[in-house]
């Protein structure tokens, strides 16, 4: 046979090697702290500083964080972070769908005077770091009385999530051929039913994803929870096992991590589907 | 039932003209075919008569009731889309269910609704896959369910964009017979859009030829293949296309190609430079016609078209395209007369190459009034 | 024509030929199984010769020319260019030149660097004299400095077409080379590439699925359907003497009329009888009353007593007509090549009929040719 490949075969060379011997290199260094809390998480208090592979692993930790002892031991009540945590996120994710799904429609569909820097100051949000705004939200908070309020939380974690929701789903709306809505027009369909039933149904795969992608976003956010709350969010509540000056509950903390993260990380898998899958408007022309 | 009634409409993208000041006029239960090379505005023209775009200019009415300012959804007016449009969520039974739930078109109950769809599908042929979704089936039916959603609903106006665009040639000329027999016998009120001439021949009343937006002749069939107003419309209908040649017209004749063609001026024909037009299938290589115009040529290629045969024939310094019959038996490289019909070769104004100029009449009779159309 | 610049040639068109040439893909695990593309194909060109592979998709046209050309493994047989079997050879060595579709322009070239490229690379004198004319014949003068970026598909593949045509390959390999051309520059470059290809002599294969394409452009043409030659000769033998039923449906626009018929034999004559009426044909071989399939083409028909039906639609189109015509006792719809202007409307009763020596029969069963 001839020497030369054939279309799909892949020619072995040194540099391919050397390349994907340095992605496996850079997999182990970058997942190492994960691996690091997730055996802190099983090791007992006595073994918590150590630096040993071999222990007897444990799920103490994990009771302790979860049940009255933890708040006994550490004065941390990690249960109702969590509930509360989940609470302010979801009421941010829903704010910003109600709001952000006709705001990335109008965006997405409609030109107007101004439309790209509306779009562009949405965006910008993300931009400024959140310590520029915190202490002026922090003092309008405590003035009108929304500091350490579930409504004042959900209100500032939608800065986070919503312009994320507008730009993603702008550009499902942007892909969706404006076609499909004028033939439910000439159909005799109206403008919102025409949204409602032509539309909306079609970037479903994008609410989800943006949906998804925003809780996570929240639930991650640190620096709102952390000045505008006492009650806390999981992410500051983490930090509180370290101890104010008392003992450093490291293995507490790293059981506390394992859980903070179980949420995005299982949502991370379920998003993947949704965000490979895209549109699928191949019907709609050849 | 419905006529139909523009005036002035004009639709810009930024600085680029879609179209410009089109007026026309159809009437009840006419088929007009729009007819032109892409990017002529055949798309905006039907869109802005449904309403669908926002037009700088002109009006839009339907039986004496202007629409200018009226919704898509009230206009009565259905549309067939290039792009098929079909709802990729919903299957073919549910598109095509689609204009009549929306309570716009009318009042069915489910057995009615179910009764159209069946009919429409029968006729088109897709009753098979009526459960189907449209990425469930191929491209030709999808433009049929398309079509589909149009015809199964009632309407003032039918407004069809290149509906057959995207069928293979077989099914295309099937499909054409087909809607041009619903025509006959529904009696609406249609707009035909396409760039395919034989449609536009085999199914108009009347054809508009568009071009950069505007209309360049309105007439039947029969008026734009005999007497196209300018070499643009003459070379937008017949493929191969009509041959057009230079000529000069000098002391009292008519001559192109080196001397090939000399025939005599028609009276009225003022001396300077000319471009003939002659269309393929007018030429008749072997016969002698008495009192044809006889032209010598040598056959440079002969390619076959079915039962035809297309030649290109060397004549003088240039060369002309011939369709004839097959069993013509002209071979490459031989000598040729090509006979023409007087009243058959076209005359049109002089101009530079690629531009297109106004028909002055046949080289039998130069026509009277030659600007009577033009907008 | 005149043409001073662009013949000069350095190589001789060469013979190809295919001998027993089967390609399969495997496609099940360990090798098990697989989809043969390609069946036993025979095939002998002469040098200079013009040849196309029609079919429709999926009928191995394409696997056969990316086989010549060195693109694909063949499964086994030969390919012979000039006598050489070139099976084991690299693309580069096979003396082939290559147009296809997908066939990529260098982008950060203009066009007419694209086209000299090659030359300039064997040192070829007059390469931008050779741009020039080529450009000149194909109609492309005006998209010379343009970057392929800038192009429409259309002008991309003329692009590529006279990048291939440039170089004077002895074999010249075109894969759907018209494809994205609008009708009136299809006609144009169909035509120049049709002389250019004379004029040079490169032994030419060019693989359609436009069967009016192939029988204008083609020396001889090769039909193919389900990785089978169908039939192998000119435009001519093609549609005036189809070998079977797939051959004659697929050649020629509109296509063929198919009826069901009945031989009956009647003295000297051959008759077939088809519900809606009787036809004479000349096929002698013909039994009496033997089921077959009968072939009548479109333009082959004309109005006169024969089948009677009624009609569908008539279509004029100024040049000729076209009628549909519901034949009688069947529910076939047949369609006659008319006159312009004929008087017809739906609904009225017409006959049709057809020269004796243009009846074609089929066998019902198989598609074969009944002669």
């Amino acid at each position: 046979m001839a020497k030369e490949l054939m279309p799909g075969q892949k020619r072995v060379t040194t540099g391919g090697i050397l390349g994907d011997l340095a992605l496996v290199g850079w997999f182990a260094f970058s997942l190492f702290p994960v691996l690091w809390m997730f055996l802190l998480a099983l090791k007992t208090p006595a073994e918590q500083t150590t630096t040993f592979f071999q222990f007897s692993p444990t799920l103490d930790n994990f009771i302790t964080v979860l049940t009255d002892r933890g708040r006994t031991l550490t004065g941390v009540d990690f249960k109702s972070a969590i509930l509360l945590s989940v609470l302010n996120c979801a009421g941010a994710v829903l704010v910003s769908l109600v709001i952000g799904i006709p705001a990335a429609y109008a965006a997405g569909r409609f030109k107007f005077k101004g439309s790209d820097s509306l779009m562009f100051n949405i965006l910008s949000f993300r931009f400024a770091p959140e310590l520029m705004v915190i202490i002026p939200v922090f003092v309008i908070f405590n003035r009108i009385g929304l500091f350490d309020t579930p409504v004042g939380m959900i209100w500032v974690l939608q800065l986070v999530t919503m312009p994320l929701v507008v730009w993603i789903l702008r550009s499902y709306f942007q892909d969706m051929p404006e076609e499909l809505e004028q033939a439910a027009l000439l159909d005799g369909y109206t403008r919102k039913r025409a949204f409602l039933m032509v539309a909306l149904p079609l970037v479903r795969p994008g609410i989800a994803a943006s949906a998804l992608l925003s809780f996570i976003f929240a639930w991650n956010n640190y620096m709102f929870p952390l000045i505008l709350t006492n009650a806390g969010s999981i992410t500051v509540t983490i930090t509180k096992f370290l101890g104010g000056g008392g003992q450093a509950y490291y293995n507490l903390t790293a059981a506390a991590g394992v859980l903070g993260a179980l949420p995005p990380f299982i949502l991370a898998l379920t998003i993947q589907r949704y965000l490979v899958q895209g549109l699928s408007f191949g019907a709609v022309k050849g | 039932m419905g006529t139909l009634s523009v005036r002035g409409i004009t639709k810009k993208y930024g600085s680029l003209t879609a179209i410009d000041h089109l007026d026309f006029d159809v009437h009840d239960g006419e088929f007009f075919v729009i007819l032109g090379p892409s990017g002529a505005g055949k798309t905006t023209t039907l869109k802005s008569v449904a309403g669908l775009v926002d037009m700088e200019e002109g009006s839009v009415a339907v039986n004496g009731i202007d629409l200018t300012m009226v919704e898509p959804y009230h206009r009565n007016i259905a549309m067939a889309f290039e792009s098929y449009a079909l709802y990729p969520n919903k299957t073919v039974r549910q598109n095509l269910a689609s204009p009549l739930k929306s309570g716009r078109t009318g009042h069915y109950s489910a057995d009615e609704i179910e009764q159209r769809i069946l009919t429409v599908t029968k006729t088109l042929g897709i009753d098979q896959l009526l459960d189907r979704f449209p990425r469930e089936v191929s491209n030709g039916q999808r433009q049929r369910t398309a079509l589909g959603r149009v015809l199964i609903r009632p309407a003032d106006i039918y407004l069809l964009d290149e509906p057959l665009s995207h069928l293979d040639a077989k099914l295309r000329a099937t499909m054409r017979a087909e809607l041009k027999a619903i025509a006959q016998n529904s009696n609406t009120t249609t707009i035909y859009v396409t760039h395919d001439y034989q449609e536009a021949l085999a199914l108009a009343d009347r054809i508009a030829v568009l071009r950069h937006g505007k209309f360049v002749q309105i007439g039947t069939p029969v008026e734009i293949w005999r007497e196209p107003i300018d070499s643009f419309v003459a070379k937008s209908l017949g493929q191969p296309e009509i041959n057009l040649i230079d000529a000069v017209v000098a002391n009292g004749r008519i001559t192109a190609l080196a001397g090939a063609i000399d025939i005599p001026k028609p009276d009225g024909l003022s001396e300077g430079k000319v471009r003939l037009g002659l269309r393929p299938s007018e030429l008749v290589p072997g016969v002698q016609v008495p009192g044809h115009v006889q032209i010598k040529g040598t056959v440079r290629i002969s390619e076959r078209l079915g039962r035809d045969i297309e030649l290109e024939v060397s004549v003088g310094d240039g060369h002309l395209i011939v369709v004839t019959d097959s069993s013509k038996a002209v071979a490459e490289r031989d000598d040729v007369v090509l006979s023409i019909d007087v009243p058959q070769i076209h005359v049109f104004a002089g101009g530079d190459p690629g531009q297109d100029t106004a028909r002055l009449g046949s080289a039998q009779q130069i026509s009277p009034v030659t600007k009577e159309v033009e907008q | 024509m005149s043409n001073t610049v662009l013949t000069e040639r350095k190589e001789a068109a060469l013979p190809l030929s295919l001998s027993k040439v089967q390609k399969i893909y495997r496609t099940g695990p360990r090798k098990k199984g697989g989809v043969e593309a390609v069946k036993s194909m025979d095939l002998d060109i002469r040098p200079g010769e013009l040849i196309t592979l029609l079919g429709p998709s999926g009928c191995g046209k394409t696997t056969t020319l990316r086989m010549i050309a060195g693109l694909e493994t063949i499964t086994s047989g030969e390919i012979l260019i000039g006598g050489v079997r070139v099976n084991d050879l690299p693309p580069a060595k096979r003396n082939v030149g290559v147009g296809f579709e997908s066939y990529a322009l260098y982008p950060p070239l203009s066009v007419r660097e694209n086209l000299a490229y090659g030359l300039k690379a064997r040192k070829v004198n007059d390469a931008m004299q050779q741009v020039d004319e080529l450009a000149r014949r194909l109609d492309m003068t005006d998209m010379l400095e343009e970057r392929p970026a800038a192009l429409s598909s259309g002008q991309k593949q003329r692009v590529s077409l006279a990048r291939a045509l440039i170089r004077k390959p002895p074999v010249l390999l075109l894969d759907e080379p018209l494809g994205h051309l609008d009708a009136a520059q299809r006609q144009r470059v169909r035509r120049e590439l049709k002389l250019l290809q004379r004029e040079f002599g490169y032994t030419t294969i060019v693989v359609t699925h436009d069967q009016s394409e192939a029988m204008t452009l083609s020396d001889r043409m090769a039909v193919m359907d389900a990785g089978i030659i169908q039939q192998f000769g000119t435009p001519d033998e093609i549609f005036d003497d189809p070998a079977n039923l797939f051959v004659a449906d697929f050649v020629g626009e509109p296509a063929i009329n198919l009826l069901d018929g009945t031989v009956v034999r009647d003295g000297d004559k051959v008759l077939v009888n088809v519900a809606g009426g009787v036809l004479e044909t000349s096929v002698i071989s013909a039994k009496d009353g033997q089921k077959v399939t009968v072939g009548v083409r479109p333009q082959d028909a004309f109005l006169a007593p024969g089948v009677k039906g009624t009609v569908f639609v008539y279509e004029d189109l100024m040049e000729y007509g076209l009628v549909r015509l519901d034949v009688h006792g069947t529910d076939k719809r047949v369609v006659v090549q008319t006159v312009a202007g004929a008087k017809l409307r739906s609904g009225d009763i017409s006959e049709f009929n057809v020269s004796s020596h243009r009846v074609y029969l089929f066998d019902p069963e198989d598609g074969a040719r009944i002669r």
